[in-house]
């Protein structure tokens, strides 16, 4: 028989409520009181039992999205707290070259600058992370300004910065300076994810930083202001079921070795170029380890290949808008595109 | 590298701007947020897009977070409200709310969560006893089950867990001790744990 009064006291005492002088006195009663014994043996045995239930696992799904979400977030706020963040290696890289990276600089700036923040729909895709082929697109200099109104359309922005060409010169002389920078905000495993389309695109900094290289009136206090709203809109999103844009990724395959595991990911689709549109194909390996060994990425004439070091680096966004995935497990949860 | 950090120093990272930081956040908690979940409703399908949008509050709201607030108390009071908020706006469970105050409302009916398949490891005998634990554990009313998960699981504190379910500490201790009754009544009836040699029932839990 359980004495009445020890009831709640064996409960405490099981449960680690008593204090320790108390529960000293009630275990000392308990060793010599069979009833109240074996009360507290069922007791802890059942919290045991109960508290030792193992986690049940989370699926992947669902967690790519997250993640997306976090590094726009992450990026906006670099950008509004360290406008210094360096524009990353494929603003100065390869065919695109540099006039045309000036180019999309002020491309982005101007799409981003007054439309924020978007509005919900476009939300959804830089929570994907996925750039629209516009924004993309990456003009060459002289053709800069029409392009730059047709990508705006309706949104209608008010220029921000007025005297493109006057940046390009200057640009070119700070090449090395955004180089370094570039190097150490590669290292912190971020891609840029510029997005057009009233979607502000968490990367504002690197276009500060090549207008601000160039002289081009555009403060590190405007950056931020720029950064933040961005921030904002990218966490005000909360439905994930949009898609983003197809045309980069048409079609998407699983690679997978004899024991099932996934050894790579080959996605296709077509790349916006000054011309048009150029085919894509991305090709992404990972190791048994599920890391991401390297990737050739196919543009057109142009083909990039990002390397082991590259991908441990987290420079994982070899051309704007295409994004590699760092883990098997990452590419196999990606958020669905053109599937279905 | 960042796996031995607290989760406030990951948090402080990613107000910083480091998403990699909120990677190895999410990394740590997913699972035991989704298991509090799939545990709290009943429902995989429901647990899974409550949890993901757990970490989406935690996305949003990261810039407000203070370093007093414990980002681990922070994350499962999300949880829980969102489990809440859910259950309320869909009345999922027309006979159950989660927020009852009291202990002889409706019980909760749900199914117990299918186990995800007991580990290659595990002894049969375990992997027979689980089904019934989580049968246990789900026939709890919702109140003092997400009490109990919250404490034996997810390792909160009683005043954090006041603070999370908005009823004061006391309530929440008076539910704790009437969760492992019930649990450990349970238990005996099923054969699971010695029986109650002729334990009054109840009535004198505060």
């Amino acid at each position: 028989m359980i004495h009445q009064p020890r009831r709640d006291e064996l409960l405490d005492l099981a449960l680690g409520l008593l204090e320790p002088a108390q529960a000293r006195a009630l275990e000392a009663h308990s060793a010599g009181c069979d009833a109240c014994r074996a009360e507290l043996a069922a007791l802890r045995q059942t919290r045991q039992a109960l508290g030792g239930l193992p986690p049940i696992e989370a699926p992947e799904r669902g967690a790519a999205v997250v993640l997306a979400a976090a590094r726009q977030v992450a990026e906006a706020t670099r950008a509004g707290r360290r406008p210094g963040w360096a524009a990353p290696r494929w603003l100065w890289g390869g065919s695109i070259g540099l006039a045309g990276a000036a180019a999309l600089a002020v491309l982005l700036l101007r799409l981003s600058g007054p439309n924020l923040p978007g509005p919900l729909s476009d939300d959804r895709e830089a929570l994907l992370g996925q750039a629209t082929p516009a924004a993309t697109a990456a003009p060459p200099a002289g053709d800069a300004p029409a392009s730059l109104d047709e990508v705006a359309t309706a949104k209608a922005p008010a220029p921000l910065v007025a005297p493109q060409a006057e940046s390009f010169a200057p640009a070119r002389r700070a090449k090395k300076a955004v180089g370094v920078r570039g190097a150490q905000g590669d290292a912190l495993g971020f891609v840029a994810s510029p997005t057009a389309g009233g979607a502000p695109p968490a990367a504002p900094a690197p276009r500060a930083e090549l207008a601000a290289e160039a002289k081009v009136e555009l403060s590190s206090k405007r950056a931020a202001r720029l950064a933040a709203p961005a921030a904002a809109a990218a966490a005000r999103s909360d439905s994930l079921a949009e898609r983003a844009p197809c045309r980069l990724e048409q079609r998407r395959r699983l690679v997978r070795g004899a024991d099932g595991q996934v050894t790579g990911r080959v996605r296709e689709g077509r790349y916006p170029a000054p011309g048009g549109e150029v085919p894509l194909s991305v090709e992404e390996r990972f190791g048994p380890d599920g890391r991401l060994l390297g990737a050739t990425v196919r543009a057109g004439e142009r083909r990039i290949t990002v390397s082991e070091a590259d991908a441990a680096a987290g420079r994982l966004e070899p051309l704007p808008g295409v994004v590699l995935a760092r883990t098997a497990a990452e590419a196999v949860s990606a958020p669905p595109r053109c599937e279905r | 590298m960042a796996a031995d950090q607290t989760d406030e120093q990951l948090m402080r990272r990613f107000q910083r701007g480091e998403a990699r930081a909120f990677e190895t956040l999410m990394l740590r908690h997913r699972t035991p947020v989704y298991s509090f979940l799939l545990r709290l409703t009943g429902e995989r399908t429901r647990a899974e897009d409550l949890a993901q949008e757990t970490f989406m509050r935690l996305v949003k709201g990261a810039a407000t977070w203070e370093p007093r607030a414990a980002v681990r108390t922070w994350l499962f009071t999300i949880a829980r409200n969102l489990a809440v908020d859910a259950a309320r706006r869909q009345a999922f469970r027309a006979t159950e709310s989660l927020d009852a105050t009291s202990i002889d409302g409706p019980r909760a009916r749900h199914a117990p969560p299918a186990a995800t398949g007991p580990g290659p490891d595990e002894e049969a005998e375990a992997a027979q006893l689980r089904p019934r634990l989580e049968a246990a554990l789900a026939s709890l009313p919702a109140e003092q089950r997400e009490v109990f998960l919250l404490r034996e699981h997810a390792g909160l504190s009683f005043p954090e867990i006041a603070e999370a379910t908005g009823v004061n500490e006391n309530t929440v201790k008076s539910r704790v001790r009437y969760a492992l009754l019930a649990l450990r009544e349970r238990l005996a009836a099923d054969g699971v744990v010695a029986g109650a040699a002729a334990a009054p029932r109840g009535g004198d839990a505060p």
